[in-house]
């Protein structure tokens, strides 16, 4: 081991022992994150960036707002603008789907945000799909979860 | 390996100017994570409090629900405390304090039904920084707290890779690499460098190969010379291209990859001399010796 030249830095026996334990105790959360654990348990949960497997003749979903402005003109709204991002409108689908005025909620935090965007009459959370084939696309639907109209 | 030897590795001394390059760009990063490239964190302030779906750590904390003048303050002071953190100054308590704050700003961030996992290394950085105490961009002088804490950076940004591999196994399957993930990463995120991959799926397929092979190599990123630099090297060009084809990029993560870098080398521009001071940096060595 290299020589500090100054012996007082070197760690006395006690704060060796507690960092031992303490990245011991670090790790062992983080591996018992990957084998069992979930998103929920962040920080410790499983690494599962893009993980899930994609069958190669299966679907592959994403999630999209389509709106109509007070002008009548149809428009895609990127999911950003409404404060939360695609992943987070796709983690609550369902909760979207039970109760609309959720959507009513984040428009008007959308109007606050931006107060110069043009304002929206009616809006709709739509789940699409893309269709594989062998890794190809070959197909793309769309259908509505949930649809917001101004009161 | 025994387990003493494995102790003895993880204490490795480091000189300290490394610790101190690494506070001053990890707290800067801070700021632009915050204000930059992450700033839709921000945004969750003025989401209604019915989408707020605390993370296991927020249940079990008294964590109030994010409203607009919560996160605010938050952020204000988050960005506050880590610029003054970069200075150097007050290692122990700055250091705690953005370490704790940055925790929050997290709770905020992964509690609305996404949890992205470019953070843990991030983290763990910013929870043994302050354990090292004083420390200066021009002191090579090597010390086991220091050591450790560098060495704890490492391991997690190894960890990062590493168990992700696992993750795939156990999310995925044996056979993840033979679907058709990247597909599907593409088609949601592509961006015009990464779109007309859609035609050669058979390279997307070979991606994934490489991609496990990669990080199942990646506790090779802890050797010494060659190997090891070369492998930070690759981990580099991996983030950027992932980043130019499906608009991704784990910029905490790559912060962190800071860690495995020779700082201490770094010279003290003429330029910032007058930092030197400011900083505490020319003051003698023994005056905030401090090893705990």
């Amino acid at each position: 081991m290299e020589a500090t030249g100054y012996p007082g830095l070197m760690l006395s026996p006690l704060s060796r022992r507690l960092r031992t334990a303490a990245a011991a105790a670090v790790l062992g959360l983080t591996l018992a994150g990957t084998a069992v654990g979930q998103d929920d348990h962040f920080p410790f949960g499983p690494f599962r960036m893009f993980s899930t497997k994609t069958p190669r003749d299966g679907i592959v979903k994403v999630s999209l707002v389509r709106a109509v402005t007070v002008d009548g003109r149809d428009v895609r709204v990127p999911m950003g603008s409404f404060g939360l991002r695609r992943a987070e409108f796709e983690g609550q689908l369902d909760r979207f789907a039970v109760d609309p005025s959720l959507l009513g909620s984040l428009v008007v935090a959308r109007e606050r945000a931006a107060p110069d965007a043009p304002r929206l009459r009616e809006v709709t959370l739509l789940k699409a799909r893309w269709v594989l084939s062998d890794g190809r696309r070959v197909g793309y639907v769309e259908e509505p979860v949930a649809i917001w109209r101004r009161p | 390996m025994t387990l003493r030897s494995m102790v003895q590795w993880w204490f490795e001394p480091v000189p300290r100017a490394r610790v101190a390059w690494l506070r001053t760009a990890l707290y800067l990063f801070v700021p632009v994570d915050v204000l930059l490239t992450t700033s839709w964190v921000a945004r969750h302030g003025d989401v209604p409090g019915d989408l707020y779906q605390p993370l296991y750590v927020g249940r079990l904390l008294p964590l109030p629900v994010p409203g607009p003048t919560f996160v605010q303050v938050l952020q204000v002071v988050l960005v506050i405390a880590s610029v003054v953190a970069a200075t150097g100054r007050l290692p122990r308590v700055l250091g705690t304090a953005v370490f704790v704050l940055y925790f929050e700003w997290m709770v905020v961030a992964m509690s609305y039904g996404k949890v992205d996992h470019d953070r843990y290394a991030f983290l763990l950085a910013l929870a043994v920084l302050p354990t090292v105490g004083a420390a200066r961009w021009r002191d090579r002088h090597g010390d086991d707290a220091a050591g450790w804490a560098v060495r704890c950076i490492q391991v997690a940004v190894v960890l990062t890779y590493f168990l992700a591999a696992f993750a795939k196994f156990r999310f995925g399957g044996l056979d993840w690499a033979n679907g058709a993930t990247l597909t599907r990463a593409v088609l949601r995120r592509g961006t015009f460098l990464g779109r007309p991959l859609l035609d050669a799926p058979w390279l997307l397929q070979a991606t994934q190969w490489g991609i496990l092979v990669f990080e199942l190599s990646s506790p090779l990123l802890l050797l010494r010379g060659r190997v090891g630099r070369g492998l930070v090297a690759f981990c580099v060009v991996f983030h950027l291209v992932t980043f130019a084809t499906i608009s991704i990029i784990f910029l905490p993560h790559v912060m962190c990859l800071l860690a495995f870098l020779p700082l201490e080398r770094l010279r003290v521009p003429r330029l910032a001399a007058p930092l030197l001071r400011f900083r505490g940096d020319l003051r003698p060595v023994g005056a905030t010796a401090n090893g705990a």
